[in-house]
């Protein structure tokens, strides 16, 4: 994995761990995702056409098979917390699910908080840390 | 009463044009079959959407209430009408999407922190789901609710039972839901506009079911 997909992957831990987060959404939505992975999948396919008939079904499997685990939704393959790269730093992006048992907006600030003590105890430099809470039940 | 001036207004009229996107790919339609099934197997298309995962809470919620009227219904007046469970559905897939971001306060310049005015719709209807005899229909947050500090007007449509106070159901409807909203989110709440849209059915007479062995 690259270092960004490192750190999302700590991050995704990170923001599990806060006291009221129930469960993490993907930055996207599935669908749009799955979308991406058809278009990466197409791409794949006619790259594998190209260089070798029989290296295409395994192709397609893989880059579908390795964007969600179907078996296990709450634990996907990949990290559900987005950080990208830009001019002035770090972007950390996620999408949580909070109990109703604790304030919303408290958690949605804790959420921030881990993910920006995080950061700076790896000395990363932060553009945005985006935290939404998307649903609360 | 504050007249409607949010996107939700025109989407009334049009529900089924764009109904999948509202709820990531599927229609409420799906998402009870899915239900139906016990969630069974497993759809990472769902179990990983919000608004599907808003709208399924809400739909397991009208399913219970659903299951007690029928209960004690079913000897006395077992007409249901199904327009009326349709547009309680209309009104679920609509209220679970994700719609606009409703910013949350924090002093760091970097923050982007929000709760969605889908989450806050879902919140609302499970409040107001709590409430006996209370069925929530619809729910709108009138104003922008994207500027801190802009008056919002909540807006819910109620089914309720005849014969229940109206009034009475109303200000507990309205207690309810400024607890929750005032213990979720950093809205100003203008007010809380309640309408009982519809009365359904009747209520079992005590001495019926008194009667009963």
């Amino acid at each position: 994995m690259t270092d960004t997909a490192d750190l999302a992957a700590e991050l995704d831990t990170v923001v599990r761990s806060v006291p009221g987060v129930i469960t993490l959404y993907p930055a996207t939505p599935l669908a749009v995702t799955l979308t991406r992975a058809a278009a990466q999948t197409v791409a794949a396919v006619v790259e594998s056409v190209v260089n070798s008939v029989g290296s295409v079904v395994e192709s397609v499997a893989g880059t579908v098979g390795g964007d969600v685990d179907p078996r296990t939704p709450s634990t996907p393959s990949r990290p559900l917390v987005s950080v990208t790269t830009g001019k002035a730093g770090l972007s950390a992006s996620a999408r949580i699910r909070v109990g109703d048992t604790d304030s919303a907006t408290n958690v949605c600030r804790l959420a921030h908080d881990a993910i920006a003590a995080h950061l700076d105890a790896r000395a990363a430099p932060i553009d945005t840390i985006s935290v939404t809470v998307a649903s609360i039940h | 009463m504050t007249t409607p001036n949010t996107p939700d207004s025109a989407a009334d009229l049009s529900l089924s044009d764009d109904e999948r996107a509202h709820l990531d790919g599927h229609t409420i339609e799906e998402l009870s079959d899915y239900l139906d099934r016990g969630r069974v197997p497993a759809d990472p298309s769902i179990d990983t959407s919000a608004a599907s995962q808003i709208a399924l809470a809400s739909l397991a919620r009208l399913r219970d209430a659903m299951t007690s009227l029928l209960q004690h219904e079913a000897d006395q007046a077992p007409v249901l009408d199904e327009s009326w469970v349709t547009a309680i559905m209309d009104g679920i897939a609509l209220d679970a999407r994700s719609g606009r971001d409703i910013p949350v306060s924090h002093p760091s310049p970097n923050a982007r922190l929000a709760i969605t005015e889908g989450a806050v719709r879902g919140l609302v209807r499970a409040a107001g789901d709590t409430i006996d005899n209370l069925i929530v229909g619809r729910c709108r947050l009138v104003g922008d609710v994207s500027i801190p500090g802009e008056p919002i007007t909540i807006t819910v449509d109620a089914s309720i039972y005849r014969g229940e106070s109206i009034p009475d159901l109303a200000n507990t409807l309205r207690d309810a839901l400024y607890k929750v909203l005032t213990a979720h989110t950093e809205l100003t709440i203008a007010g809380i506009d309640v309408t009982i849209s519809t009365i359904y059915l009747t209520r079992p007479d005590p001495k019926t079911d008194q009667d009963t062995p």
